[in-house]
């Protein structure tokens, strides 16, 4: 489950940045990864709620740190609701 | 085939370089929230439909900033239409702000502003583009809030019906509908507060697709591109069945079994002919079968007066569509070909790559919920005369019926009576001038598109010389059908537009014209006539129109005429006199 998990965000990353090469660790930020601007971080929020099933809210996002962090919320977040969530 | 586009597929096609000679649209984007991810979008479907948009952002919320201000960016931008996006969340803010008192009256400050705002704009000759309020809502007054005149409801539904009325008066200023998309879509599709309040957008990244792809359609019409023409197949399409097996009083229309989507479906297409979109059956049975519904059947919404050509026969689908296309002389790409049959379908959309060939949905009932969604028929323009252009086609096909009976083409040509009324702009013909100027693509020397007020300062310009050529013929009136701008420069006439109706090829109309272009330069004493030829996509068949009327080349695409050294070419076109009564050229 954790491998899938890192392996579809690693895709939905490499698909919004169009970039086939590029690896995610836990510390990865914004500031890592080039084409990461503030309107690609909306992009990737609604493409990781529809790719996981899930939905954020405003203040999970405004405190996300790094893709670890957001890694752990999806996480969270499909544990508490199995069948989906969203 | 015209599935939209996800919105990161739209924005990696937006980077993508626009090949050579994309014709470019020139647009800017003044917004009150962010529209950086509505940019990309419109830049992505501009590509999409063949179109390179040149686009100029505005800066934040700084609207009536940069429209009064004359040094502004956006002046310095020149654009062709200005788009303008005010989100119905701002405006709901702005609502609350106002005392109650003053709630009343916000619909009418509304439209003082958007009326300064036009008007400023349109003096610099820019069209405008303005969103309509999608309603944020506030169920302060749930469904009360039609009994109370000062709610949000009914002051955001005011505001757009002010949008609306603007739209009707002015010729530059035009609405996309947001609201019905969010009608249609629902709130939720269109917003997402967390989105809103966090980056300041106002449209989801999933619905910007939509509103991109009808926004640019929108552009598109104004550059000529838009639907002209759909054919039909009729056994299950047009009603349910097969009427070669099923014979009249088993096809379902009307009450009968699927009959209601058949009816419905009909009732549609109707509505398209009634507003000047052709209509064209091609139908795989023996031509009496195909004919029968029509004549006999009493729940037939559609009959023979509504279809402009009617092919029914065993040939392959292709074949009967370049048959159609021969007497009704639409570009490919301005049809759409409707068919319950995935082969065939498929076969013509492999045979005309341009054509548009929906996946109609394997349900009857879907069809006309699933065109609509599509969006086909955005148009530039409109006039009463559009009306009549498939009775305009019918005759057409008379013509053509005719033509077969003669061996010698000028026989045929004499036998046709035909007549020309030639009139300079008038006041009655700006608007079809003006819509010919757009919808023109084949026959059209430079296309230059111009709009109804620039056809008035043509039509007032002492500088220009302006002809209209209608064409009638002893089997009906093709209407306006050439069109002349020429530019009086010293003692040269330079043709800044011939365009004619691909509709009247081969009749002689273009040595009439340039009879009457040399008769008024001699009246005038013009002593040359220079043209010009713009080569785009969709103009190739006047490559050398120059050419052949016998002027010689002065250089790559430019060519001259001395008026002394012209004899007149005999035509088979009688000068209608009614022209001495209407004022002349």
């Amino acid at each position: 489950m954790n491998d899938n998990l890192w392996n579809d965000l690693t895709a939905t990353f490499r698909d919004l940045l169009d970039n086939d090469s590029l690896t995610l660790t836990e510390a990865t930020t914004a500031k890592d990864v080039e084409g990461w601007d503030s309107i690609t971080h909306v992009l990737i929020i609604v493409a990781v709620e529809k790719k996981f099933r899930v939905k954020f809210t405003a203040g999970e996002i405004q405190q996300l740190q790094n893709v670890g962090e957001l890694a752990a919320l999806i996480r969270s977040k499909q544990a508490s609701s199995p069948s989906g969530g969203g | 085939m015209i599935d939209i586009l996800g919105i990161t597929a739209l924005l990696k096609l937006a980077k993508q370089h626009a090949p050579q000679g994309m014709p470019t649209m020139r647009v800017s984007l003044l917004a009150d929230t962010s529209s950086q991810l509505l940019s990309g979008a419109l830049k992505g479907y501009a590509k999409f439909f063949g179109f390179k948009l040149e686009l100029f952002e505005g800066e934040f919320d700084q609207i009536e900033l940069m429209v009064f201000d004359p040094t502004s960016t956006l002046h310095a931008f020149c654009p062709e239409t200005v788009i303008i996006y005010l989100a119905g969340e701002k405006i709901g803010m702005e609502f609350g702000a106002l005392s109650v008192s003053e709630r009343g009256s916000f619909a009418k400050q509304f439209s003082e502003r958007v009326r300064s705002l036009h008007e400023t704009l349109s003096t610099r000759g820019y069209q405008v583009l303005f969103f309509n309020l999608a309603d944020p809502g506030d169920g302060v007054f749930g469904n009360y809030a039609s009994k109370v005149a000062w709610s949000l409801q009914n002051q955001i539904r005011q505001c757009n019906l002010e949008l609306t009325r603007l739209a009707g008066e002015a010729n530059d200023f035009h609405v996309y509908d947001l609201a019905a998309l969010q009608a249609t879509m629902g709130r939720a599709a269109l917003f997402d507060p967390k989105l809103y309040y966090t980056s300041k957008f106002a449209l989801t990244p999933d619905i910007l697709p939509l509103v991109a792809r009808d926004v640019v359609k929108m552009l598109a019409a104004r550059k000529g591109s838009f639907l002209k023409c759909i054919i039909l197949d009729l056994d299950n399409t047009l009603w349910g069945g097969v009427i070669g097996d099923d014979g009249l009083d088993r096809i379902q229309v009307g009450e009968l079994g699927l009959g209601p989507a058949f009816t419905a479906f009909q009732s549609w297409l109707k509505q398209l002919r009634d507003r000047g979109i052709v209509l064209a059956v091609c139908s795989k049975n023996d031509e009496a079968n195909a004919r029968e519904p029509f004549l006999k059947h009493p729940d037939m919404l559609l009959h023979l007066e509504d279809i402009a050509v009617f092919m029914a026969n065993w040939d392959d689908k292709a074949t009967n569509i370049r048959r159609i296309k021969n007497i009704i002389d639409i570009d490919y790409g301005a049809m759409m070909f409707l068919d319950d049959n995935p082969a065939e379908r498929q076969l013509v959309r492999e045979s005309f790559p341009t054509m548009i060939v929906p996946e109609l949905p394997a349900d009857p009932s879907e069809y006309v919920t699933c065109l609509i969604g599509l969006n086909p028929f955005e148009t530039a323009s409109y006039t009463p005369q559009d009306a009549h252009r498939t009775g305009e086609y019918q005759v057409e096909a008379k013509r053509h019926a005719e033509r077969e009976k003669f061996v010698d083409l000028t026989d045929f040509l004499r036998s046709l009576e035909m007549r020309a009324v030639v009139q300079s702009f008038l006041p009655f013909n700006l608007p079809r001038v003006a819509q010919l100027t757009q919808r023109s693509n084949q026959f059209n020397l430079r296309t230059v598109r111009y709009t109804e007020k620039q056809i008035a300062e043509l039509a007032g310009s002492p500088a220009h010389v302006t002809m209209t050529f209608e064409l009638k013929d002893r089997f009906g009136d093709n209407g306006l059908i050439s069109v002349i701008i020429l530019e009086i420069q010293g003692d040269v006439f330079f043709v800044d537009t011939w365009l004619m109706s691909c509709r009247v090829l081969g009749r002689g109309m273009e040595q009439f014209v340039l009879n009457t272009i040399v008769r008024k330069a001699r009246e005038l004493g013009i002593r040359r006539v220079r043209g010009e030829y713009i080569p785009t996509a969709k103009n190739g068949m006047v490559k050398d129109h120059y050419l052949k009327l016998g002027f010689t080349r002065e250089e790559a695409n430019r060519w001259v005429l001395e008026t002394a050294d012209y004899v007149e070419c005999p035509v088979n076109i009688a000068l209608d006199q009614a022209e001495k009564t209407a004022g002349g050229v």
